[in-house]
């Protein structure tokens, strides 16, 4: 077989989770004003100052202009023909434990390989489920809340702890950031909120698991991670929505604050429905995600993107305090029509700050990849350090890898290093594994896999193996 | 805003009568672009680290400097004058004084390849019609659409086919007074397939007076043919913005070697298309920038057509309270297979006051290819500096010398020994002007 | 087992191979020698099954079967080896993955039972130590940051590690110096057995110090000129192969040289 035909193969695979739940809704009808954000607030019992703080954002959002500088083509997207809302029926009273959530909705993530009874689950990890607008359980929590670790829905969080959400939410990234996050700002639904105490190691990987069904609706969750002084967590995300013709669009907001010598570690698993060979359908996946780093403290993000249509995101770190430390490693994959603009920004405020930058960008078929990235030394960035490293693998004579890596240094002190090359699956590589017996498609999926290895090593150790096999499902039809 | 549009009205005023008539589709044209092309602004990409009105913010002028100047004769200028020129180099020189062709001070005789624009015979008016403004495929931008609205005179190099020119092509354009309105100089270089030629550009500014030069140079290296060509900004009094357009036939080759100085603006646009197969590309610059001097480079590789290789290294060395940007493009067409590209792109940053802008960029839609770049911030080496001190060094001369050796490296690959050793002189008396913190 | 008639084969359009013919027997060591671009990395490559490659004419047998219709990765399977000239890198895939990707490959289809996860590490150890190789280097990526011994022994390993039949060796002796060329030397005559065979394709005879072959062919301008013991090598070393390259275009003037 010829290599064009391995290869052609391998990017017309399917879609796994692209199933729909036939289940009772009761979603919005289309539009957006601020009847429908006082509507929103209501469902979800908020206090007064969260519903001022989503109808500033709106009316801030409302003189914003859509940004166009990113490197990918979509057609104007009518916000009124968008649903905000949209919740299952079952929901209506928010169910204390697995037994009473609807059977339908635990057949669903047991179909995407996610069982939910805790005695089932990957040892030591807990879930928050967050289907369409609203979160339906989150698993251990009480074993969390033992040692002092809250994490619950963001909509439990602003009713049960509005000390936090108050002084936290829209602190990383401002109600005004941009066009998508000020929108978040006015019509974000439900997401995850996490609190670790001074000093506590977080006992388990806590996760989220994000599922689109409902049509013509947009997704709009929000995350709020605050590791306190000196303390731990690992927190990964999935996401997986039904094949439909339509786009839809995700418009998430991620804050991370890690204080003094905290560390968090995110990781992301996006597999958004990406639409079909011709780019028909598809998520519009347009994300804000940032966190702050205090003194000593660290944020790493780890993404392995092979979902949307099209994605827009830039998990960024602020580098406030001393000694703080921001890495970024990704995997991007984009086949079909797909178009994907990532990268990360590293903002550079405090001295001794370092960060790390691993991009891996696949580009298949008529898929498009863009790295985009920052690197700020700020004037008080003394000894500051980066490593930028961003390659990119092109697959296919049709598709097409970018990379726009902004450096900018105002202080002399602070080192700089980019590095980025692009290459393609060799023939040369390919017939030296086939000379060993090894067929092209197991080739291509072994010579991918390892173009991304710097990257999987940094997934907790049960993601990186599904990472690993998502991106070999996502280039050919099967794994041997 | 007010100096902004000074500039746009110092910058379009009609200039004089145009004596060359038959250029008057391309200024048409240019004219009909302008229409619908801005002023750059900082929210134009290509533009956002430049601050424009940068361009007019009054200097004080040297009056003392000029009186003395109208003193003097005719004759004692072009003695004055001469004296900045890189005697030694032998090679068909072309001096132009603010964007005035100055033949005193040219030697160009028995010099068949080049002519100005308005004393081109038919065949060359012809040769400069069909080439002039055809470079500009990929864009056009303002200012280059400006020169070719405005400009008074241009200079044309025709080296005919399979020639091999000994000589170089020195031009020199020296800026001198006061001056009012930017001089657009204008060069327009075409090598038919199979000849060689070097061209020595040098930029100055003897008197250190300020002016304004906006500059478009177009090269068509066509098949088989080789232009080396050394460009030496050394006109740091001088704001200027120069658009430089190469275009490549197949198996050509084009080199250049670049070493430039700061200045209250300095803008570079570079952009190499490789339109023949096998073509190849040799890009090899350094620049210094200090004090409040701005520095602005972009490149740009095009390559259009597969088997092509394009090697690009920039240096910058930035100083005081400078700010100089580099913006390298590799831009691989769909057809473009089988291309070799790469960037190198280092930077020192001399001061705590300085800043460096640098975006390499990769954009690629070709699979089979391997282009690499890549970039570095810091500082002089703290071991090189050291071993210098532990030699007896002071470590103000110690950054000096790691400095003048940072830029050396470019100013090292210029292919005609004179123009080395002038650049390098004028570098060190420079660099030991100098006044580095610490030092009384 | 291996059995080549009259064989013309192309590089981009252009005709390498004039008709060449040679059979191997099991258990025999045949070397192939010649000078640049005489052919021989396009025979390597037309066995091996490279793309790119195109046969115009005859036949390979290969165990009685018709090896050309074959994918490379079947021939792989069916037992040909080919130790390359320069070894590819595939970063991050490491050479442990792929070693066991490869040998499961093999087994399946021999349908030979698979190594346990401990058998395949004791058996990988025990190579390593045979070429030299610290074992650190299984966990590094297929001959990613290796020196040129090292990606030639790593090319060595893999083949003691497959076991095959038929073992062609792509002028492997390149570049080595005495060390790692004895080291090459020793894992080739460490397999060499009466139902395994070898060609080495060589531009000098000083492999042949070490491995000595049954046979040494003379391979000009794409056609076997002169077959022979392995007393032919030394004849080679001495004389050139300036001599045997008549019938080219200009004979007179090299015998005068």
């Amino acid at each position: 077989m010829s290599e064009s035909n391995v290869i052609d193969e391998h990017i017309n695979s399917g879609y796994d989770a692209g199933f729909i739940t036939d289940i009772e809704m009761q979603t919005f009808d289309p539009g957006l004003d601020e009847n429908v954000i006082r509507k929103i607030s209501a469902k979800k019992n908020e206090p007064e100052f969260m519903l001022q703080w989503r109808l500033d954002a709106y009316q801030q959002w409302l003189k914003m202009e859509r940004p166009d500088w990113a490197h990918v083509k979509y057609p104007e997207i009518d916000f009124n023909s968008i649903a905000y809302y949209s919740s299952p029926k079952s929901q209506e009273d928010a169910p204390k434990s697995l037994d009473e959530v609807d059977p339908e909705l635990l057949r669903t993530y047991e179909k995407l390989g996610i069982p939910l009874h805790e005695q089932a689950t990957l040892a030591g990890v807990a879930v928050d489920m967050v289907f369409d607008s609203v979160s339906i359980i989150t698993t251990f929590k009480e074993k969390l809340a033992e040692s002092g670790v809250i994490f619950c829905s963001l909509s439990e969080a602003v009713i049960e702890h509005p000390e936090l959400i108050k002084k936290y939410l829209g602190s990383v990234v401002p109600i005004n950031d941009n066009f998508y996050s000020a929108l978040n700002c006015a019509v974000f639904s439900d997401g995850s909120f996490v609190y670790i105490p001074k000093g506590v190691k977080c006992p388990m990987e806590l996760s989220t698991y994000f599922r689109i069904n409902e049509m013509n609706t947009g997704q709009f969750e929000r995350t709020l991670i605050i590791a306190d002084e000196g303390s731990y967590v690992s927190y990964l995300e999935g996401c997986t929505a039904p094949s439909r013709d339509e786009n839809q669009l995700h418009g998430a907001v991620v804050e991370l604050v890690a204080l003094k010598g905290a560390q968090i570690k995110y990781s992301t698993v996006q597999n958004w429905y990406p639409g079909d060979v011709n780019g028909k359908g598809g998520i519009y996946n347009f994300v804000t995600k940032r966190g702050v780093c205090h003194t000593d403290a660290k944020i790493s993000w780890t993404q392995v993107e092979t979902g949307s249509a099209i994605t827009w995101k830039y998990p960024s770190v602020i580098l406030l305090g001393d000694n703080s430390v921001g890495e970024f490693y990704s995997v991007a994959l984009a086949r079909n029509a797909q178009q994907a603009d990532t990268g990360t920004k590293m903002i550079h405020l405090g001295r001794n700050t370092r960060s790390t930058i691993i991009s891996k960008g696949i580009s298949a078929g008529k898929g498009s990849n863009t790295y985009r990235g920052l690197v700020n030394m700020s004037p008080k960035a003394e000894g500051a350090r980066n490593f930028t490293q961003c390659d990119s693998l092109l697959i296919g004579d049709q598709c097409a890898a970018h990379t726009f890596p902004y450096i900018v240094s105002k202080n002399p002190s602070a080192i700089v290093e980019h590095e980025a090359t692009t290459s393609k699956v060799s023939e040369d590589q390919l017939f030296l594994c086939q000379q060993r017996g090894i067929d092209p498609e197991k080739a291509v999926s072994m010579i991918v896999n390892g173009f991304c290895k710097s990257v999987f090593k940094e997934l907790p150790m049960e993601f990186a193996v599904e990472a690993g096999k998502l991106l070999e499902v996502s280039l050919e039809g099967s794994v041997g | 805003m007010n100096n902004l549009n000074a500039i746009t009205t110092d910058f379009t005023a009609k200039q004089q009568p145009d004596k060359n008539a038959w250029l008057q589709t391309i200024r048409d044209a240019a004219s009909e672009r302008l229409t619908s092309l801005q002023l750059p602004t900082k929210k134009t990409e290509d533009w956002k680290y430049l601050k424009l009105e940068k361009l007019l913010a009054s200097e004080p002028i040297d009056t003392e400097s000029i009186k003395d100047l109208e003193a003097k004769s005719v004759n004692d200028i072009n003695q004055l004058l001469a004296q900045s020129l890189i005697s030694s180099l032998d090679a068909y020189r072309l001096v132009f004084v603010n964007g005035v062709f100055v033949s005193e001070l040219s030697q160009h005789n028995n010099n068949p390849y080049s002519v100005l624009f308005s004393e081109a015979s038919a065949a060359q008016q012809e040769l400069i019609v069909a080439h002039l403004d055809t470079s500009h495929n990929y864009y056009h931008d303002y200012f280059s659409s400006l020169n070719s609205e405005q400009f008074e005179d241009g200079l044309l190099i025709h080296i005919p086919m399979d020639c091999h020119v000994e000589k170089p092509f020195y031009i020199v354009n020296l800026t001198l007074g006061e001056q009012p309105k930017t001089h657009m100089m204008r060069v327009l270089v075409v090598a038919e397939t199979g000849s060689n030629a070097t061209i020595i550009e040098h930029e100055d500014a003897p008197l250190k007076h300020t002016g304004m030069v906006n500059t478009v140079i177009e090269c068509f290296v066509n098949d088989q043919a080789k232009i080396t060509h050394s460009r030496i900004q050394l006109d740091e009094s001088v704001t200027s913005i120069c658009s430089h357009r190469v275009q490549q036939g197949r198996d050509s080759i084009y080199q250049q070697h670049q070493i430039s100085l700061g200045a209250k603006l300095k803008r570079n646009d570079l952009t190499v298309s490789l339109q023949g197969e096998h073509a190849k590309t040799d890009i090899r610059a350094s620049f210094y920038a200090r004090d409040q001097q701005t520095i602005d480079n972009h490149t740009c590789l095009e390559h259009i057509v597969p088997n092509c290789t394009s090697n690009e290294v920039f240096r910058g060395l930035v100083d005081n309270e400078a700010n100089a940007v580099f913006n390298g493009r590799i831009h691989i067409h769909p057809d473009a297979q089988k291309t070799l590209a790469e960037l190198s792109n280092k930077n020192l940053l001399l001061s705590d006051l300085a800043t460096i802008n640098t975006k390499p960029e990769l954009e690629i839609y070709a699979d089979d290819v391997r282009c690499s770049h890549g970039a570095t911030v810091g500082q002089i080496d703290s071991e090189a500096l050291f071993y210098l001190q532990s030699r007896g060094i002071s470590k103000v001369e110690a950054k000096r010398l790691l400095s003048m050796a940072f830029i050396a490296e470019i100013v090292g690959q210029l292919t005609e020994k004179s123009v080395q050793e002038f650049v390098t002189q004028r570098l060190s008396s420079l660099f030991s002007s100098l006044q580095y913190e610490g030092e009384k | 087992m291996l059995k080549i008639a009259n064989l013309r084969a192309t590089v981009d359009d252009k005709e390498i191979l004039k008709g060449l013919n040679i059979e191997v027997k099991p258990g025999e060591v045949h070397a192939i020698m010649g000078p640049n671009g005489s052919g021989k990395s396009t025979l390597s490559n037309v066995l091996a099954g490279r793309d790119n490659y195109h046969t115009t004419d005859g036949t390979v047998l290969f165990e009685g079967k018709d090896l050309l219709t074959l994918a490379p990765e079947e021939r792989a399977r069916e037992g040909v080896f080919l130790a390359f000239q320069y070894p590819v890198e595939i970063p991050g895939v490491s050479n442990l993955e792929f070693l066991k990707t490869s040998l499961e490959c093999l087994h399946t289809h021999q349908n030979k039972p698979l190594l346990s996860a401990v058998e395949f590490m004791k058996l990988a150890r025990e190579k390593c130590k045979l070429v030299d190789l610290d074992t650190d280097f299984l966990k590094r990526g297929v001959n990613e940051g290796f020196s040129g011994g090292e990606k030639k022994r790593n090319d060595i390993l893999q083949m003691l590690m497959l076991e095959p039949t038929l073992c062609l060796l792509d002028e492997t002796d390149s570049g080595l110096d005495i060390d790692a060329l004895k080291v090459v030397a020793d894992g080739i005559n460490a397999l060499r057995s009466p139902d395994r065979s070898f060609v080495l394709i060589t531009h000098y005879q000083r492999l042949l110090d070490y491995v000595q072959p049954d046979f040494v062919h003379v391979l000009v301008d794409g056609q076997i000129v002169k077959s022979g013991g392995s007393e032919l090598a030394l004849e080679l070393e001495e004389k050139g192969y300036s001599w045997l390259e008549s019938g080219t275009e200009q004979p007179a003037n090299s015998l005068k040289a």
